[in-house]
């Protein structure tokens, strides 16, 4: 601590105005950043279209769907809830069921599949009355290895390890999702959804709400917050999110299988917001888009992708910790303490 | 009027608290004394809903709050603070404060509908919300906050933090407001300032009980209408503080030996 007065003691005025600048710019920054990514990824396909680029952008703009819902239960509420891809998978199941065998037009076994991925998560959001902390963590993970058994092992209704393959075709707005190009603005669209629905989520009460049950659950009871219902709602809103994209992902892949919605997978979107940090949206989907565009990029690269993802999760944890802000201050404190000493060795008393 | 009739409450055999009897009306300041160990905080956890008593009951007005989880007794109007600080260190002032409201903003329910309302950017919400953001400034305003409200908490000192978390615990207008050692750990001079806040705003305002919890006994002697005194789970005394300084029992405790 007292290092760190130290360097706003010696603030230069001109370090301090650039400081109260950017403390006034940040909240705008923060608010209009993803917006203004969004808007950019609109103009995408006129620069570049070939089908490879929208792909690898429209498995982003899933991803960046599923991290905005999982923000407000593990970023904001802090619930260590490692089940989004549980829930992105019980969308596109049901999506895919509804569509192939019961003959369903795909708007529809979207919103069933919303539905029932929501209730599947308020079910779910029931055990936190009993389960906290991080015995709530292994109840989420056991949920999402039973659910993928599940699915491989029940063919009469999952297809098994097979999955689903071979889909009808699937509209909505009247675009298809047998060209990439309409996928690609679909599943933008749904992502922009998502995101602003998320956004306007956390500006309410109900954000500062959930920030609070993660600080302190205590406190956050004693000013007459429900812990239950506040984890209650963001894990219910978070997986009917899962639920959408999961529906979008059956349109966009037209291929599922039970080891896409795994433990891996799902630990995956759940590391996105872990990186991102604590209670700050737009972080979360940024790295969320940024790491699954680089890592579709560079399939090439097989599994080393994975060990250079886990080069950047300690880089982005000592970032949050403060270990490399210390260790650069320090090493700027050693060489500017050289340069001292070397200039003033003559009178240096101490 | 909150009224405590015979409480107690026993841990795995351990006495923590028996029959403890006292009632106390609006506009007092209520001090509660004791050493480590009394009972203190453990009454104050079974008044707020955190504890469930094992004997006893506690109202507010005739109704009962007894068995009640916080969040309920919080709802009636008792509000608390603790004895470490339990403010959420990344949010800002302001927005600490206005999590004090949560009771305004979320309305009677669960709140969901009012979460609906404000992330569709219904009129109604935000009128609430400006309004709460009024009252949250007001409740700053009234600790001398007012000018760090989008300072972020965790870069204030330890005596700004404290006097943020009583504006948090008064923003929405308690009926009873206990506080868990509010000056522990502060300066004396510190601990003298925040004490005479605490007191001008509960006597400044007619319907507000106030219930201290110290450590320090002069400082609750000098403030208080009347005081409780703790002794080993019981309570050994209430009085006016010029009675309690001159009871021999308190000042066996307090100074130890005849």
């Amino acid at each position: 601590m007292s290092t760190r007065a130290a360097i706003v003691l010696d603030e230069s005025p001109k370090d301090r105005w650039s400081r109260e600048r950017l403390a006034a710019i940040w909240p705008l920054v923060l608010r209009w950043f993803v917006p203004v990514v969004i808007g950019l990824m609109f103009l995408v396909p006129f620069v570049n279209d070939s089908r490879l680029q929208l792909q690898v952008l429209t498995i982003a703009f899933l991803n960046g769907a599923l991290v905005a819902g999982l923000a407000l239960s593990l970023g904001y509420t802090g619930v260590l809830n490692f089940s989004q891809g549980t829930f992105y998978g019980l969308g596109a199941y049901t999506t895919a069921l509804l569509v192939t065998d019961y003959g369903l037009q795909f708007w529809l076994a979207t919103l069933i599949a919303v539905a029932v991925t929501g209730v599947a998560g308020w079910l779910f959001s029931l055990s936190t009355g009993r389960v906290k902390g991080d015995y709530f963590a292994l109840v989420s993970i056991a949920l999402t290895i039973a659910f993928a058994q599940l699915c491989a092992n029940l063919p009469s209704v999952t297809r098994g390890r097979e999955g689903f393959f071979g889909l009808p075709e699937m509209r909505l707005f009247g675009l298809s999702f047998d060209d990439s190009l309409a996928t690609y603005y679909l599943c933008l669209l749904m992502f922009a959804f998502v995101y602003v629905l998320m956004a306007r989520v956390v500006r309410t009460f109900y954000g500062r709400s959930m920030l609070t049950v993660r600080y302190n659950d205590v406190a956050a009871r004693s000013m007459g917050i429900s812990t239950f219902t506040t984890k209650a709602i963001s894990l219910t809103i978070g997986s009917a999110v899962a639920g959408l994209a999961g529906a979008f992902m059956v349109g966009s892949i037209q291929f599922i299988r039970p080891e896409d919605f795994g433990f891996n997978p799902s630990f995956m979107i759940s590391l996105y917001v872990i990186i991102g940090g604590v209670g700050s949206l737009p972080a979360v989907v940024i790295v969320a888009l940024v790491l699954t565009y680089l890592q579709e990029q560079f399939r090439g690269l097989g599994d080393y992708r994975v060990g250079v993802l886990g080069i950047v999760v300690i880089f982005a944890v000592f970032w949050r910790a403060g270990v490399l802000r210390d260790a650069s201050w320090r090493l700027r404190q050693r060489l500017a303490g050289r340069r001292l000493r070397r200039k003033d060795a003559p009178d240096a008393d101490v | 009027m909150l009224t405590c009739d015979g409480l107690g409450i026993v841990f795995g055999g351990v006495v923590a608290l028996s029959n403890v009897s006292f009632a106390v009306g609006p506009g007092h300041v209520l001090g509660v004394i004791g050493p480590n160990g009394s009972g203190k905080s453990t009454m104050v956890n079974i008044i707020t809903g955190f504890y469930q008593p094992t004997t006893g009951s506690v109202k507010l007005d005739n109704i009962e709050l007894t068995g009640k989880s916080p969040e309920i007794v919080r709802r009636m109007g008792i509000a608390r603070t603790f004895q470490n600080l339990r403010l959420a260190l990344e949010m800002t002032t302001l927005d600490n404060a206005m999590a004090g409201l949560n009771l305004y903003f979320a309305g009677d329910g669960t709140g969901v509908l009012r979460m609906a309302e404000a992330a569709v950017g219904m009129p109604s919400a935000r009128r609430r919300a400006a309004e709460g953001r009024e009252l949250a400034m007001e409740a700053l305003a009234s600790v001398d906050m007012a000018h760090r409200a989008n300072v972020v908490v965790g870069s204030m000192s330890y005596g700004e933090q404290k006097r943020l978390e009583l504006a948090r615990a008064m923003a929405l207008r308690p009926r009873v407001l206990f506080l868990d050692e509010p000056t522990a750990g502060l300066a004396p001079q510190e601990a003298q300032e925040l004490m005479e806040l605490m007191c001008g705003l509960a006597r400044g305002s007619e319907d507000m009980t106030l219930v201290l919890i110290e450590h320090r006994l002069q400082l609750v002697l000098d403030v208080s209408d009347r005081v409780l005194v703790l002794d080993g789970g019981r309570l050994i005394a209430d009085d006016t503080p010029v009675n309690i300084s001159n009871n021999a029992d308190v000042r066996r405790i307090y100074v130890g030996g005849e």
